[in-house]
């Protein structure tokens, strides 16, 4: 098991006399190589979850373990850090040089790695996230998206076999969230990377093997996508949507035509239109 | 006429090696009451654009016209800045980034302040800002901006220039960085504004589904130049040459393109959801010889009654519904969107989602 | 969007650019040494031939170079004031009297005050030469193998080098964090550069605390993303860039290195100081006391 969760909560205090549980009591388990997409709306509860997983948190109550070693336990944190590479929300906080491979390089150095191989590693990682051709520029003037890839280079380096995405889509426009997440699906298909996909829109859950709906620190949902989005009015209670073509499926359904059940995505409405006019 | 800008051109860094053109000779009008969009790429020259019709960037060639105040490239005296800026509101990019003040109350007021505006005039104007964007005066003027949630922040950021009470408003990306719900919040938010605040209203948006939700004019900026600028039904009629220039196209817009091209042919002007509903309905109506109603489809992806809170948690978040009763049918639209009729009864979620939502947003 | 760009780094490529950070930085401090060594204006005129041949070199425009000085010439006139009143040897050439003392300006007055000056504009020319033509990243990357010595001397040299790579990496944003902020006041009707000072300073901080806010947050990021990449992880850090010399570091290594053994010549071998009595016996230094004769044998 790569990710399990036994019982997790995380509580921290607001001020002297407020505790809040941002996460209560979750348990859960997550398999080698599966591409899970973790929705919540803000406040959720996810990227607290988020930050347990590599032990920036420490759960209050409960366990956290990866690959079996525990986050608690101060000995392995470094094993567990190398095995989840983290990337972060705000595309331009998370780079440490001015230039491109050096940035990538920072990972591997941190962990001694030797010259010849960093240099591999650098290569790998920029070529995995399509920015080789960019190892000798400045992040200063690039999109946010290729930022973000970057980002997920300067990860990769460390040879993770967990890869978190910790909303890392919030910032980005339309274009660089398919950027983002087209690498992320390539990493988990060809290298077999477990993804943990952490976000507040539905329709990028679509091509996950895997959908957790976070409500109020719980897990609202879990399955494959299409099974969650069956639940569309108890979605829409805890102020989360269904992507926009189940939605005119199910507005259409609601109108009088018979749309079939589990429309997701574009083709498959327009195939069923084509049927129907 | 409210805004004209002739010839407008624009270079960064001028004579070095980091010189970069923004704008080339660009030619527009904004009318009074136009709801404009304006799309394009990072570096295509919008924001440059937008910063000179506030006067923050002085024009290097060409001119801007707003209203009677004329920015050259000549020296001009300050006074006339002060007074633009009365008249024309910006939003940046995540304002609420610019929020400084201690409480809501003094950072609203800052802008009203700058105007010289009377002591009673300035509280009067906070107090109907900070309701104009649905917070609650009394819970949330003392509060720190800090305290907030991302959404509410964003909305008393956007407060502070409505304040100002600006006949042109212009925001530049609204949304960005917002939850799905918090976006829908803001869109709704800034419809409300164009009929009670700012009768012309400019936003830009790197989403096209969102400046179609309310825009009736596109203007769309490709490499420094004007590149299209239409009504937005028209717009998308160049939806390859759009494609082509990397800008999206609304996913309506996407679904006809790909009926016409299997053979059914919606018709042309289809750009939003509902659009596309009433088409589908009519053409079924049609095939299968029904008599469905062609408004009978309504696309609600949120729910706006906003039930999972309890009313004390509502206080708590200083949320308000606004009071006013739809008068026409048009309006009457707009009203359920608000979620001001509460005529649709939601189920109850599951058990585990029913618990109460203490909705500390932000503080995850 | 800023209109100028961050640092002084000018993105041409040259000959100059090309060489060895290290290199670079050894032979500027050398430079900025020996540049207080010079007596005569033969081996200015000399050095300021050299930086212009550099500077042509580096393909930056001598517009932009020159502007460097620009901005330090109130210190430059300032510098050389002092030294035209605070001189008192040498032929009186004007005398002021401020009450019961006098003022004397002398012609060695002038002659200090001309070659301070000189000087000044040199260590300005050729550190501005460094700046232009190697990136903040370079010269942080270059200092750290400089100072790697020091490491056994427990000075956290990596650390401080992380800081230092850090802040540079981080100025351009936060540079531009200041301009959007800024115009977003000023959006808001905010009246930002007027006023005495402390009008200016409260004006201000409407600017300073979101720039505060926004620096602490981004300080908060930065620590989890070090964090998420295994910092301090390893008690051996490994380093990606080795620096290998080029033959081309070498040869401007030893040329320069030839230059200031000039400087040091004029000064302590070919030196002395002659009075020169056809300038009224004004001292002669160095190799301008060659130059002098020259000039006398010429004219007759």
């Amino acid at each position: 098991m790569a990710v399990t969760l036994d019982n997790v909560t995380y509580s921290y205090n607001i001020d002297d006399s407020h505790r809040i549980d941002a996460v209560k009591g979750i348990s859960l388990n997550i398999k080698d190589g599966t591409f899970v997409a973790l929705v919540g709306h803000n406040g959720s509860g996810k990227s607290t979850l988020a930050k347990l997983l590599n032990g920036l948190l420490l759960p209050t109550s409960g366990e956290v373990k990866i690959f079996g070693n525990s986050t608690l336990d101060p000995n392995k944190i470094y094993d567990i850090r190398k095995n989840v590479g983290m990337v972060f929300q705000n595309p331009d906080n998370q780079m440490i040089a001015s230039i491109v491979e050096d940035d990538v390089a920072f990972g591997p150095e941190n962990l001694g790695v030797e010259r010849d191989e960093i240099i591999n590693r650098v290569e790998w990682a920029l070529s995995k996230v399509g920015m080789l051709e960019y190892r000798k520029r400045t992040p200063f003037k690039m999109s946010g998206g290729q930022k973000q890839r970057l980002a997920i280079a300067g990860v990769l380096a460390i040879k993770p076999k967990i890869l978190v995405l910790d909303e890392s889509t919030a910032m980005l426009d339309p274009r660089g969230r398919s950027e983002v997440l087209e690498v992320a699906h390539e990493l988990n298909k060809q290298d077999g990377i477990t993804v943990i996909h952490i976000t507040h829109f539905m329709e990028e859950a679509l091509e996950a093997d895997r959908l957790i709906v976070m409500h109020d620190g719980r897990i609202a949902f879990d399955g494959t996508p299409r099974e969650v989005f069956k639940n569309y009015e108890e979605l829409k209670a805890i102020k989360l949507a269904v992507p926009w073509e189940t939605q005119m499926a199910i507005s259409l359904q609601k109108a009088g035509i018979d749309m079939g059940d589990g429309i997701v995505n574009e083709e498959e409405l327009v195939d069923r239109l084509c049927q129907l006019l | 006429m409210s805004i004209v800008i002739k010839h407008l051109s624009f270079t960064y860094s001028a004579h070095t090696p980091y010189e970069r053109k923004a704008l080339e000779n660009i030619n527009l009008e904004i009318n009074e009451g136009d709801f404009l969009g304006i799309i394009g790429h990072t570096g295509s020259g919008k924001s440059t654009f937008i910063q000179h019709i506030n006067g923050l960037i002085k024009p290097q060639v060409g001119e801007v016209e707003i209203f009677d105040i004329k920015l050259t490239p000549e020296k001009k005296p300050k006074v006339n800045l002060r007074k633009l800026r009365s008249k024309v509101g910006m939003v940046f990019q995540y304002p609420e980034y610019q929020l400084f003040a201690d409480t809501v109350e003094k950072d609203v007021a800052f802008g009203p302040k700058n105007l010289g505006l009377s002591a009673d005039e300035v509280a009067k104007r906070v107090k109907q800002a900070i309701e104009m964007v649905g917070l609650d005066y009394e819970a949330v003027k003392d509060r720190a901006p800090f305290e907030l949630s991302g959404g509410q922040k964003r909305r008393v950021a956007i407060a502070g220039i409505i304040a100002m009470q600006p006949k042109v408003l212009i925001l530049d990306e609204p949304t960005a960085g917002l939850d799905p719900f918090g976006k829908e919040q803001i869109l709704n938010l800034i419809k409300y504004l164009k009929t009670h605040c700012s009768p012309t209203i400019i936003v830009i948006s790197h989403d096209i589904d969102e400046i179609t939700r309310f825009a009736n004019r596109i203007v769309v900026f490709n490499d420094s130049h004007i590149a299209y600028d239409e009504p937005m039904q028209q717009l998308f009629k160049h939806s390859r040459q759009l494609q082509k220039m990397g800008l999206d196209i609304p996913r309506a817009v996407k679904v006809v393109n790909n009926l016409r091209a299997r053979g059914v042919d919606l018709g042309e002007e289809i750009v939003t959801a509902e659009d596309l509903l009433k088409a589908i309905i009519k053409r079924y109506n049609e095939a299968h010889s029904t008599d469905i109603d062609e408004n009978a489809g309504i696309f609600d992806m949120y729910d706006f009654s906003q039930k999972w809170l309890t009313s004390e948690q509502r206080e708590e978040l200083g949320l308000i519904t606004r009071k006013e009763e739809p008068k026409d049918e048009k309006s009457h639209k707009v009203g359920k969107k608000f979620g001001l009729k509460n005529d649709k009864k939601i189920k109850p979620a599951k058990k585990e989602v029913e618990s109460k939502s203490k909705d500390k947003e932000d503080k995850e | 969007m800023r209109e100028i760009s961050f640092g002084q780094y000018y993105p041409v490529k040259s000959f100059v650019h090309n060489i060895d950070a290290r290199i670079k930085i050894l032979i500027t401090l050398m430079y900025m040494v020996s540049v207080f060594f010079i007596v005569s204006y033969t081996t200015f005129f000399c050095m300021f031939f050299l930086l212009t041949i550099i500077i042509a070199i580096s393909r930056v425009p001598f517009r932009i170079v020159f502007k460097s000085i620009n901005g330090l010439l109130f210190l430059l006139i300032f510098t050389a004031i002092i030294n035209i009143f605070f001189t008192s040897s040498g032929n009186v050439l004007l005398s002021i009297p401020l009450g019961k003392l006098a003022i004397n300006i002398t012609d060695q007055g002038i002659n200090f005050a001309i070659k301070m000056a000189l000087r000044f504009s040199l260590l300005v020319l050729g550190s501005s030469i460094l700046t232009f033509t190697t990136t903040p990243t370079e010269l942080t990357d270059a200092l750290e193998v400089l100072l790697k010595p020091l490491t056994y001397i427990k000075i956290p040299v990596h650390d401080l080098a992380i800081i230092m790579s850090i802040a540079l990496r981080f100025i351009p944003g936060l540079m531009e964090e200041t301009d959007k902020i800024m115009m977003a006041q000023k959006a808001r009707g905010a009246n930002l550069d007027s006023g005495n000072f402390f009008k200016k300073i409260k004006a201000m901080l409407p600017v300073l605390i979101p720039l505060f806010v926004s620096a602490f947050r981004r300080a908060d990021e930065l620590a989890d993303a070090l964090d998420a990449r295994c910092y301090n992880a390893s008690s051996k850090r490994t380093k990606m860039k080795t620096f290998e010399l080029k033959v081309t570091d070498v040869i401007s290594f030893l040329v320069f290195t030839a230059l200031i053994v000039l400087i040091f010549l004029d000064k302590y071998y070919i030196g002395g100081v002659v009075q020169a009595p056809d300038l009224g016996g004004f001292e002669v230094q160095g190799l301008d006391i060659f130059v002098h004769r020259l000039i006398m044998k010429i004219t007759g």
